[in-house]
C-alpha cells in the first residue's frame, strides 16, 4: 500500500503520461477491472471492453480531478464502456432482472439445511483445525480451492465480492458501479462469502477441495 | 430473539457494521450465548481476511501489463 505522499507522486507520474508509473496502474487494477466488465457486459467482450477503456483512462487521466479516488474513477469508466458496449451487442437484460448468481436455489437450500426449523444449528459447525489467515494463506492447496472457487461465481457475485473485498469499495459505490440495488449487492456478496466459507470448512474436513 | 440463522445470514451486516444499534445489542447477545454461532462467526471473520489477503495478491505479470500499456499506447494515438 502507498503512503499518502507515495500516491500524490504517483498521481503526478500518471497525469504527466509517464508510461511506467500507467503500466503499474495497469498491473494493479487490470484483473479486477476485467471482472467488472464481465459482470456488466458479459465474457465474450469483457477483455476487450477493458482494453479500450484503458485507452480511455490514458487519455482523460492529465484531465483527473480528483473528485472521486482513482480506483472509484477507472471503475467508473470501465463500467461505462461496458454498458455501451452491452448496448450496441443488444444484451439488454440488466443485472438487477438477472438471478442472483445461482443457477438454482440449490445453495440457499444447502445453507437452509444446516439449521433446524426453529432456527437453530442442527449441529456445530465444522471445527478448524487451522484459523487464522496467516497459517490459511501458507496452504497451497487450499489457495488452488478458493482461486478455482472464485473463477465459478457467477460474473454478479465475483464483480461484487471484488469490488467490496478486494477493492474495499463501499456498498454505495459498488450499487452504483453496478447498478443493482443495495439488497441485491447484499444477497450477492453474502453467498460468494459463504461459498467461499464452505470450501474452507471442506478443505479443513478432508484436506481437498 | 435472533435465530442461528439469522445471525448467519447478517453475518456481513454485522462485520461490516451495518446493523442498527437494537440489532446489532440483539446480534451480541445471541454471541454471548451461543458457542456455535461463535465458531461460526470466527471462521467468518477468518474467511474474509483470508481471502482478501489471497486475492489482493492476484495481478497480472509485469509483462503482461507492459503489453497492455504498449496496446493503449498505440491506440491512443489513433
Amino acid at each position: 500500500m502507498l503512503q499518502a505522499d507515495e500516491q500524490d507522486a504517483e498521481l503526478t507520474a500518471l497525469r504527466n503520461g509517464d508510461q511506467q508509473a500507467f503500466a503499474r496502474l495497469v498491473k494493479q487494477y487490470h484483473s479486477q477491472m476485467v471482472v467488472v466488465a464481465r459482470a456488466i457486459a458479459g465474457d465474450t467482450w469483457a477483455e476487450e471492453v477493458t482494453q479500450e477503456a484503458w485507452v480511455s483512462i490514458h487519455r482523460a487521466l492529465p484531465k483527473f480531478e480528483g473528485r472521486s479516488t482513482l480506483k472509484t474513477w477507472l471503475f467508473t469508466i470501465v463500467k461505462n464502456q461496458a454498458k455501451t458496449r452491452r448496448s450496441k451487442e443488444s444484451r439488454l437484460v440488466s443485472l438487477d432482472a438477472a438471478p442472483l448468481g445461482d443457477s438454482s436455489d440449490s445453495f440457499a437450500k444447502d445453507i437452509n439445511d444446516k439449521f433446524r426449523g426453529d432456527g437453530h444449528w442442527k449441529e456445530a459447525p465444522p471445527h478448524w483445525h487451522t484459523e487464522s489467515p496467516a497459517a490459511l494463506l501458507e496452504e497451497e492447496q487450499l489457495q488452488r480451492c478458493i482461486h478455482h472457487t472464485v473463477e465459478q461465481l457467477s460474473p454478479e457475485q465475483r464483480a461484487v465480492f471484488t469490488l467490496r473485498d478486494i477493492q474495499q469499495l463501499s456498498l454505495e459505490q459498488i450499487c452504483n458501479i453496478l447498478e443493482i440495488s443495495n439488497s441485491n449487492v447484499r444477497v450477492l456478496l453474502h453467498r460468494a462469502r459463504l461459498k467461499l466459507m464452505q470450501v474452507i470448512d471442506h478443505y479443513q474436513e478432508t484436506g481437498t477441495c | 430473539m435472533l435465530s442461528c440463522r439469522d445471525l448467519s445470514h447478517h453475518a456481513g451486516d454485522y462485520v461490516e457494521k451495518q446493523l442498527t444499534f437494537k440489532q446489532r445489542l440483539g446480534y451480541g447477545l445471541h454471541l454471548l450465548l451461543c458457542g456455535h454461532c461463535r465458531q461460526f462467526l470466527r471462521h467468518f471473520r477468518s474467511t474474509l481476511a483470508y481471502t482478501k489477503a489471497l486475492q489482493s495478491s492476484q495481478q497480472i505479470s509485469d509483462a503482461e501489463a507492459a503489453d497492455i500499456t504498449q496496446k493503449v499506447l498505440e491506440q491512443a494515438k489513433k
